[in-house]
């Protein structure tokens, strides 16, 4: 069995009394990429906030690489990269400028940004101020930010919004790469099933703050062959009594 | 430390910062001649034979530049702290690896600093112009002795870290709010008690200090809290 990444153990969190996560259990193992699916507030952002030290848990705990998100968040933030709701950027600076900035924050010295910007499908434009990218761009940005200071975890939070279809091919090829040749631990969320279903190693849904549905890809499309998608749709809308 | 503040510095560019500190400084440089002036105007008047003093004159520029450098580190506050702080842009600011309360605080000391140091370099070329003017076209009945400048400079001193005060105050007052208006209003209300109690100081000096030593308790309260707020803050 492989090491595992990420884990959350009776994670619950509550906002004014509301119960937004409730004893969710996740587990990732290394080198897999894992999707959570679950609809509009179903709490996949705020378990990923919650993983990243951005909120605390109101019980329970949230890891990666066995260290506390709260605890031990500057450690974790080291080796995670991460993409959550809409990218935020310094918009007067270049790309470029915006990706070196992330590195000097990150410790991390003399790396160069053209091959990322390569590598996310924004080749020459690491000199064009961010103000003046387009949506999909900048969200291509994001993730050579995620991935530039090298990270064994990646969390992303919809990757793939705003992007066109070969931008959506170029990242499920990418986390794919990231995934099998260098050993990265993806967990994502999308909107886009068909993404998650050819992407995903593992998929983990969540209804109502709660964890219904947890396996592996391929089980799940031998089970349904036809209807994956419908089966995915009517768990995350049904929750408990659909899985 | 030194390392965040760069890199703050580079985020966030100082040069409308530096054009603004030079644009206050020859506001109140004209000022300052402008006080002097105001005898001429009306040679038989004796009310305002005050004017014709070095040390008033010295007092009231260091009370107006108090307060322009003051609203100024807060809005300096605004864009380094407030924004960096609301929103989505906090998400940002908490993905680096680095403890809250260090990148907290190599904030609050820029934001701190720049005033002080840009009212305190300001100050001294002020105060060294209008002095030097004054061999030529003397404005002042009085004459400048080290004691007089050695006072100015005191006083130059306190005044630009009662500036450094009212910024992180303001701001922190904004912080609470998370709001821009709060913290520029909060600013200008500061700067306006200050400067009504700071008047007594025409006619009793300590005033300056007792008042410069609650400022800096409240500045130390105000970090404090800042960094208790940014520990918990969720986003």
């Amino acid at each position: 069995m492989k090491e595992i990444v990420i884990f959350t153990d009776r994670l619950t969190k509550t906002f004014s009394r509301k119960e937004v996560i409730r004893d969710c259990q996740i587990s990732v193992e290394r080198g897999t990429i894992y999707g959570l699916l679950g609809k509009n507030g179903a709490g996949k952002t705020t378990i990923f906030k919650l993983l990243l030290g951005f909120l605390k848990p109101t019980a329970g705990t949230a890891a990666i690489f066995n260290m506390d998100s709260v605890k031990d968040n500057a450690k974790i933030l080291r080796h995670t990269g991460s993409l959550i709701e809409t990218p935020v950027f310094y918009e007067h600076l270049s790309a470029a400028d915006n990706l070196l900035l992330h590195l000097a924050y990150m410790g991390i010295e003399n790396r160069k940004v053209e091959s990322v910007l390569e590598r996310v499908g924004l080749p020459g434009t690491g000199t064009q101020p961010v103000r003046e990218f387009s949506l999909g761009m900048r969200q291509r940005l994001a993730i050579a930010r995620a991935i530039i200071h090298r990270p064994e975890v990646l969390i992303l939070d919809e990757p793939v919004n705003g992007l066109d279809p070969a931008g959506i091919r170029e990242m499920r090829i990418l986390f794919r790469q990231l995934a099998d040749q260098d050993g990265v631990t993806i967990l994502l969320s999308s909107h886009l099933l068909s993404e998650v279903r050819q992407i995903t190693d593992r998929i983990g849904v969540i209804a109502d703050g709660r964890l219904v549905l947890e396996a592996n890809t391929e089980e799940i499309r031998k089970k349904h062959p036809k209807d994956m998608e419908d089966y995915l749709i009517g768990v995350m809308e049904g929750g408990l009594h659909y899985a | 430390m030194h390392k965040l503040i760069s890199l703050e510095i580079r985020r966030n560019h100082l040069r409308p910062y530096h054009i603004a500190v030079l644009i206050c400084s020859f506001t109140l440089l004209a000022f300052h001649y402008f006080m002097a002036a105001i005898p001429l105007i009306d040679p038989t008047e004796t009310d305002i034979e005050m004017f014709s003093s070095y040390h008033f004159l010295f007092h009231l520029n260091h009370l107006l530049s108090m307060s322009a450098f003051g609203i100024l580190g807060a809005v300096m506050g605004t864009r380094f702290v407030i924004e960096e702080y609301s929103g989505t842009r906090a998400i940002l600011s908490f993905s680096y690896p680095i403890r809250r309360k260090k990148m907290m605080g190599a904030k609050l000391w820029l934001i701190f600093c720049y005033p002080v140091v840009a009212m305190l370099l300001g100050g001294i070329v002020i105060d060294s112009i209008f002095s030097f003017t004054e061999r030529f076209f003397p404005f002042c009945t009085d004459s400048l002795t080290w004691k007089t400048a050695g006072w100015a400079f005191l006083s130059l001193l306190c005044h630009s870290l009662l500036a450094g005060t009212v910024t992180l105050i303001s701001t922190w007052i904004g912080f609470l709010k998370q709001s821009i208006p709060v913290t520029i209003v909060s600013a200008i209300l500061t700067v306006t008690i200050l400067c009504q109690i700071l008047s007594l100081t025409f006619s009793f000096r300590p005033v300056l200090f007792i008042l410069l030593g609650i400022a800096v308790l409240l500045t130390v309260m105000a970090v404090k809290s800042f960094f208790h707020l940014v520990e918990n803050m969720e986003v």
